[in-house]
């Protein structure tokens, strides 16, 4: 299903759109704001367009919403903070769809939260999803040969930590 | 499960038309050739996996500021 913007208009040059969410209420983007991730996400192929979204609430969480589907939205976490050594292996064909050279690196590598109500929280280690912001790519990478989970603990802290 | 063992160059046959052949068995891995109709998808099982997760993930509960607080800590602590 397609969005379509609840408003468009025009501001310094650029076409302005905007996004009604539940979550994060109204979000103004414009085309530059856009991640095409060219297959999708596993289980969720066709739907190839993205904003990427910092809500300075939830850092160091962010979010990746759809703009094919209203309502389908993913909370993602630097890899680096959870594995500081997280070994990524891209191959050509992944590197092709990321417009990234042979070696070049990706500008953000990042892990998808899985929090169902009543479970614990974890992360996907196993297929992260790798972005090149200069060519606004976005692709998530199975790391078929790797000992990585699916589903990492993110252990709660105590709320009393200090 | 049903087991069934096999050698290289071996073949199964999963109903009519469905092929799976032991290419190549090393130390650590086996290279299989799968033949199967086109309307079939033939997906390894991390690649499943990670649909299943993307599923669980797009059912996440709505993030707070206390909920972040509780998973990573106080800013600057993750």
């Amino acid at each position: 299903m397609r969005i379509f913007p609840a408003r468009i208009y025009l501001y310094d040059g650029k076409l302005v759109r905007t996004l009604e969410t539940g979550e994060f209420g109204q979000l103004t983007y414009t085309e530059e704001d856009v991640l095409v991730f060219p297959v999708g996400l596993a289980g969720f192929e066709e739907y190839t367009h993205f904003l990427r979204r910092q809500p300075p609430a939830l850092a160091p969480f962010e979010v990746l919403l759809s703009l094919d589907w209203a309502g389908l939205r993913f909370y993602a976490l630097p890899v680096d903070l959870v594995v500081s050594d997280y070994q990524l292996s891209l191959g050509p064909q992944e590197r092709a769809l990321l417009v990234l050279g042979a070696e070049d690196r990706p500008s953000h590598c990042l892990v998808l939260l899985a929090w169902p109500e009543n479970e614990p929280p974890t992360v996907n280690l196993l297929a992260p999803v790798v972005l090149n912001q200069t060519a606004r790519r976005g692709l998530q990478v199975i790391q078929f040969d790797s000992q990585y989970s699916c589903r990492h603990p993110l252990r709660e802290r105590s709320a009393s930590c200090s | 499960m049903l087991v069934i063992r096999r050698r290289e160059g071996e073949a199964v046959y999963i109903g009519e038309a469905i092929a799976v052949q032991v290419l190549e068995i090393s130390p650590s891995r086996v290279k299989l050739g799968i033949e199967a109709p086109r309307a079939v998808a033939v997906v390894r099982s991390e690649q499943r996996a990670s649909a299943e997760e993307n599923l669980r993930a797009s059912a996440s509960v709505t993030l707070t500021k206390h909920s972040v607080m509780k998973l990573l800590g106080p800013p600057g602590s993750a």
